[in-house]
């Protein structure tokens, strides 16, 4: 809810700064390991945009994997189901690289 | 036509903003900030209560208690000795952010404090996406829940520095498994410090002490 507004506020500012009337979409990267569920998040967008400018406007959520690095022995894997040991050398020290991101990404005008 | 601007904003930028200068601020009077999370009843206001009760005389500390909609957490603080608590009711939102513990810190004379307990919002998704400055977090789960509970809230247990595991006094009462739930937490997180206390019996809490004796430390030592 609170990421939903956050969003259609920030959209809003860029709106009205950049002189446009009319946003088609936004988009936004949701890492695994945000604590974002994605399907929340369309749903909460969905309903606050109704009353507002951005009631036409799409949320295109990219969602991102966890990337991670052992720091042992330094192999770079992907994490599916939240087990953050390396699979090389069974190290614990993992390091992660890619997933906790919650960004928006791109703003399209029209 | 249609225009695409590259934006590449973080989405909650400006409690991050806000959490980095209450971090920088505590710091300089080398507080030591934790940031208490569980589910609804795991045991928070029950860890500090204990904890006040055995600590209150070696260090001064002051306690945030985070809410949807009571003073309730505040008020027993409050009765089991803490001098110095703040409620933070915050009107519906599942968690606490950087501008709602501000607000709070500047009702409290931080010059005179050690340690700062801030006991977030009964709930294990939405506070881990706000930073308070703290540093760190303590996450909290007891044996009356479940043993997966790690694999369910990753992202908590991640970005947490120790684990409680409360009310081990009801062991064996139910399906939960105190080692899988270790081996749970650790799977998500390595460097977890974890500790098994029950605040009921006061079993372990010399532990809890303890380690909350050597955080302080190197908090003034940094
Ligand atoms: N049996 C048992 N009950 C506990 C223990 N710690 C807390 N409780 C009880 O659990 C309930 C919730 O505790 P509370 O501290 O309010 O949880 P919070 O919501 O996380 O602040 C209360 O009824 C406590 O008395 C414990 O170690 N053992
Ligand atoms: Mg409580
Ligand atoms: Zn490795």
């Amino acid at each position: 809810m609170r990421v939903a507004r956050e969003i259609i506020s920030f959209s809003q500012q860029e709106m009205q700064s950049r002189n446009f009337n009319v946003l088609k979409e936004i988009g936004v990267k949701v890492g695994k390991l945000s604590c974002i569920d994605p399907e929340s998040l369309r749903f909460a967008f969905d309903m606050l945009k109704k009353e507002t400018e951005l009631s036409g406007t799409e949320l295109k959520i990219e969602t991102v994997s966890i990337e991670a690095v052992c720091r042992s022995c330094g192999r770079e894997f992907i994490i599916d189901e939240f087990v953050f040991i390396c699979p090389g050398c069974g190290s614990y020290e993992v390091e992660v690289r890619k997933g906790e991101e919650l960004i928006i990404t791109h703003l399209t005008f029209e | 036509m249609a225009e695409r601007v590259q934006v590449e904003e973080k989405v909650l930028s400006e409690n991050d903003k806000l959490a980095a200068q209450i971090r920088k601020d505590l710091g300089a009077r080398k507080i030591l900030a934790l940031n208490l999370v569980s589910s609804p009843g795991s045991g928070k206001t029950s860890l500090l209560e204990k904890t006040l009760s055995l600590l209150k005389d070696e260090f001064r500390i002051g306690l945030i208690a985070g809410d949807v909609q009571t003073e309730n957490d505040a008020i027993r603080l409050e009765r089991a000795g803490g001098k110095i608590v703040r409620p933070i009711i915050t009107g519906g939102a599942c968690h606490l952010d950087a501008r709602m513990l501000g607000k709070a810190l500047e009702k409290i004379d931080t010059d005179s404090l050690d340690l700062l307990f801030i006991e977030n919002v009964g709930n294990l998704v939405c506070p881990s996406g706000f930073d308070l400055g703290e540093d760190m977090k303590v996450v909290l789960i007891s044996t009356t829940e479940g043993d997966d509970k790690p694999l369910k809230y990753p992202a908590m247990f991640r970005k947490s520095s120790a684990l409680v595991i409360n009310k081990i006094d009801l062991l064996g009462l139910s399906d939960f498994d105190i080692d899988k739930a270790e081996k749970n937490a650790r799977q998500i997180n390595g460097s977890l410090h974890i500790m098994r206390i029950s605040c009921r019996t006061g079993d372990n809490l010399n532990l809890w002490c303890d380690w909350l004796r050597e955080q302080v430390s190197r908090k003034k030592n940094a």
